[in-house]
């Protein structure tokens, strides 16, 4: 009996989801890339003094990190933070559902990564900026749009491999 | 008698101190905050919608649907504002255009062929 | 060295798997007269029980060397989960799946007699096939027995909270049984392609019926466990890994219910043939999703994209190779065979197409945001339970349409077919119209299509069952079909209820004060604390009164937390009534004092399980019976 050639329909099909399989497995997976901007903001910083979107200024580049006291993996990126304060780079902090006393007490033992910290206790500004938990990393362009969204532990290797070339763009 | 009622009225409004954690002023915005809800994925937790999570961050984003809902925000404002902040990822309906006529039409596409192959195979 | 010698035992196990392949194809080919090979799957049964239970051993004692019990168990746990977390985890439940595929291949030479020798061969030569491949990828890719050198973890990182659970330590090993059964008809559709003709229907029908009664009830499991562990009462979510254990499960009753044509009439044999490979095939790709983490969910495996790779190759590799053997046979159907529009072989040919589309339309719904993310550049995109629930729903309304009706169908014909389509037709309208009755309460379109779905297909078993007196056959003989048809009905009430007559609200409630929902009257009367040896959690105790009958119970839902994996976790408070489930859970305590907590009704949402437990029951009946009298 001549076979039907419709019966190769299903190989053809899986063919093709294979390749796309692979296509994907070898493809760079980038974290979600969005242009927004910084939107306008009334907050305090961990002092109680009043700040603004003013903290951001044009023509620099700038990291903001979410952080808080109850997160663990905050923790562990606190050294590279310290490290990139020490190579001059601005980090504005965005200290995410919080307690104030908690916040100041870790800045004074672990040391002060932050430029300037936002105080964001119920986390508002957060929400309005994506932030689904800490800890978060986003690279800030001289005209102040989001270029880059990092989720999670932020490190040497991220820093080189996802930030430094849109900096250096 | 009307001491009894308000007597009875305040009793039972003592015990119902209840607080709804969303309550609304008609039906259709309840039932517009049950679509959502569960059209809208949390952020955190792959595969789970974010009326059925619970991660803080998702009851932020219901929060925040209830009060776009409240003040009047139609259906598709609330899905683009949130996918704004957190990606396309978090709506579970995949939205209706070109880049996923395939996904709808697919499909019927199928039913079609299996229709035909049917009507062929009646005539054996 | 304990562990390695699991590992030797691993090694033996894969070559004697794979030299049992090469002599059976090389004796084929040859016409070289070999031995009994089926002898050497007991030894292979043996070596994989062995090495499973030295991984066993590792995890009871705490071995923490061993980077795979480090990654997956904690000296605080309980036993009876140091035990079970051996299949929380990639390499382990693999190791798990070889050892089932063992045991299937075992237990099919022990059921199963052939006149020629060189047959049965055959048949298992191509289950080593699968059975090999496996192996080696743990031995080289995911090996469980790989040590943690030269520092020894302390302590392990603990099992997964969420897996913590009784329906999770079954659930895995129940639906890996069904998986690993579809193994078996692979085997021996491929054999078919070879001429090795003896009974192979009736065994592809059976074989298949037994393992799709353990993939039902494996993932009957899942649905159940994710409903009351994941906290928030839904059963089925339309992620990826339930999707892949669906995809198998509707690709299975294709197969059987094509096998029983082929049986019975000697048609559709390439058909089934195609199926038995697909079924396979479709747990391969099930298993690549799940594994490689190339689509995140929640109950993922996360992998390195090498190993998905591996596990892709492998696929590929026993896609071609089945199909080349396939394209290559000449199986032919009984030409002489013919059936008209009112049969049950065209009935059959409908349940069977559309199983397919459905599969087929799952599947790609799940890799859909695949294909979006190269073609868009990167951006993504959920394909979520708005879609599936969308195009499903129809086509699972027409399947179960046809269902009702087609059980009545004769072969080649049905002669009274209009007298039967009648009947039927006001046997449908009467049960609806009694089922509308007694749902008053529930009624909606939704509802309306499941209660036509559901009268339907009760109405085909009802005739069916009195056809059967009326010629007095023997009752037993479709005792387990209609049994797992009325099932598929009890599913889909339960389904058609609870989607559309759940009522839920959040509520934020300090102690004393109540709450009202459906016809129930919540109280939260007191808060509590526990601590477990590895857990502890705060409680809030509720007091539940039923307002119809003034009856009441108290529901202590539980915010956990594990220090070991610092995770927290929400144990939700069911109560099961006769109706529905009452349920909460408890979102989050704020600092007043007040619970945030969210209450449900479920109606009839046990029915879901039920009527899946009716279909393992029905399947593993008609497997028995068949076995028994033969």
């Amino acid at each position: 009996m001549k076979k039907n050639y419709l019966i190769l329909l299903p190989l053809v099909f899986v063919g093709i989801i294979s390749s796309f399989f692979i296509w994907n497995l070898n493809y760079e997976k980038s974290d979600t890339l969005v242009v927004s901007d910084i939107p306008e903001f009334q907050m305090s910083d961990l002092k109680g003094n009043k700040i603004d979107r003013s903290i951001f200024k044009v023509d620099e580049y700038k990291l903001i990190n979410v952080w808080a006291t109850w997160c663990i993996n905050c923790k562990l990126e606190h050294g590279f933070l310290m490290s990139l304060k020490n190579e001059n780079f601005k980090i504005i902090g965005l200290n995410y559902k919080d307690n104030l006393e908690k916040a100041n007490k870790w800045l004074v033992q672990f040391g002060n990564p932050y430029k300037k910290n936002i105080f964001d206790q119920k986390g508002e500004l957060g929400f309005e900026l994506g932030v689904a938990g800490a800890p978060e990393t986003y690279l800030v362009n001289k005209q102040n749009k989001i270029l880059h969204k990092h989720i999670g532990i932020m490190n040497e290797d991220i820093w080189i491999q996802k930030f430094l070339p849109l900096i250096n763009d | 008698m009307i001491k009894f009622f308000l007597i009875l009225f305040f009793i039972t409004s003592l015990s119902y101190a209840e607080k709804n954690l969303y309550s609304f002023n008609s039906e259709f915005q309840k039932e517009l905050f049950d679509e959502l809800t569960y059209e809208i994925g949390c952020p955190l937790c792959a595969g789970s919608n974010v009326s059925g999570s619970s991660a803080p961050i998702a009851l932020d984003i219901k929060e925040f649907i209830y009060k776009e809902i409240i003040n009047g925000k139609t259906k598709s404002e609330i899905k683009d504002q949130v996918a704004s902040k957190f990606g396309d990822e978090v709506l579970f309906a995949p939205p209706r255009n070109l880049s996923t006529l395939l996904l709808y039409f697919f499909p019927l596409v199928l039913v079609f062929f299996s229709l035909f192959f049917l009507m062929k195979a009646r005539n054996k | 060295m304990i562990p390695e010698i699991g590992n030797i035992f691993l090694i033996f196990a894969f070559s004697i798997s794979v030299l049992s392949f090469l002599s059976s194809t090389f004796s084929y080919y040859s016409n070289v007269q070999i031995y009994d090979l089926s002898k050497n799957i007991y030894l292979i049964f043996f070596l994989l029980l062995a090495s499973f239970f030295v991984l066993e051993y590792s995890f009871l004692t705490d071995d923490f060397s061993v980077l795979y019990v480090a990654n997956n168990s904690n000296p605080n746990l309980p036993m009876y989960y140091k035990f079970s977390a051996l299949w929380g985890g990639h390499e382990g439940s693999l190791l798990l799946f070889v050892l089932i595929i063992s045991i299937w291949m075992m237990v099919f030479s022990l059921l199963s007699s052939y006149t020629k020798i060189e047959d049965k061969n055959l048949v298992l030569s191509f289950s080593h096939l699968v059975l090999f491949s496996l192996l080696g990828f743990i031995i080289f890719s995911s090996n469980p027995f790989e040590r943690l050198i030269p520092i020894a973890s302390m302590s392990g990182t603990d099992l997964n909270p969420l897996l913590q659970d009784f329906a999770f330590t079954i659930h895995p090993p129940i639906l890996y049984f069904g998986y690993a059964g579809l193994i078996i008809p692979f085997s021996l559709a491929l054999a078919r392609c070879f001429n090795v003709t003896e009974a192979w229907t009736t065994h592809i029908r059976n074989w298949t019926v037994l393992s799709w009664s353990f993939l039902t009830l494996g993932i009957a499991l899942g649905s159940w466990w994710a409903y009351y562990e994941l906290g928030w009462g839904g059963w089925w979510f339309w992620d990826p890994v339930e999707n892949s254990s669906l995809v198998p499960w509707l690709l299975a009753t294709a197969l059987f219910h094509s096998a029983i044509v082929s049986n019975s009439r000697k048609i559709f044999n390439n058909w089934t043939i195609l199926l038995s490979i697909l079924s396979v095939i479709g747990c391969f790709i099930g298993m690549f999703l799940v594994r490689s983490g190339i689509l995140t969910s929640v109950h993922s495996f996360a992998l390195d994209p090498e190993r998905g790779l591996i596990l892709l190759m492998i696929t590929l590799a026993i896609t071609l190779y089945s199909f080349f053997v396939f394209f290559k046979s000449d199986v032919s159907d009984n030409s002489s065979i013919n059936y008209s529009i009112v049969s049950k072989e065209y009935f059959l040919l409908i349940n069977n197409l559309f199983l397919v589309i459905l599969a087929v339309i799952i599947l790609f719904g799940t890799i859909y945001p695949i294909f979006y993310e190269i073609f868009s550049g990167g951006r993504t995109i959920s394909v979520g339970a708005p879609y599936f629930n969308l195009v499903t729903v129809p086509i699972a309304f027409f399947l179960a349409f046809f269902q009702g009706y087609g059980v009545l169908t004769k072969w080649s014909s049905s002669p009274n077919s209009i007298k039967t389509f009648s009947t039927t037709l006001i046997v449908i309208a009467f049960l609806s119209l009694a089922f509308s009755y007694l749902l008053f309460n529930y009624l909606s379109l939704f509802n309306v299509i499941g209660i036509l779905m559901v009268s339907s297909i009760i109405a085909g078993v009802l005739i069916s069952a009195i056809r059967i007196f009326d010629n007095k056959r023997f009752f037993f003989n479709n005792l387990g079909m209609n049994l797992a048809h009325i099932g598929i009905a009890v599913t889909i009430f339960g389904i058609g209820v609870v989607s559309s007559h759940s009522s839920s609200k959040e509520v934020i409630l300090e102690i004393g004060e109540s709450t009202t929902l459906s016809n129930y009257e919540f109280t939260l009367i007191a808060e509590d604390f526990k601590e477990e040896s590895n857990f502890y959690s705060q409680i809030a105790i509720f007091q539940v009164e039923n307002l119809t009958n003034g009856e009441s119970f108290d529901l202590k839902p539980e915010k956990a937390f594990y220090p070991a994996s610092r995770s927290i976790m929400t144990e939700s408070a069911i109560a099961i009534t006769p109706k529905e489930d009452v349920y909460i859970s408890l979102s989050e305590r704020l600092n007043s004092g007040e619970w945030i907590a969210k209450i449900q009704t479920k109606p009839f949402v046990r029915f879901i399980w039920l009527g899946s437990i009716l279909m393992c029951l029905g399947g593993i009946f008609s497997f028995s019976r068949r076995l028994l009298f033969k």
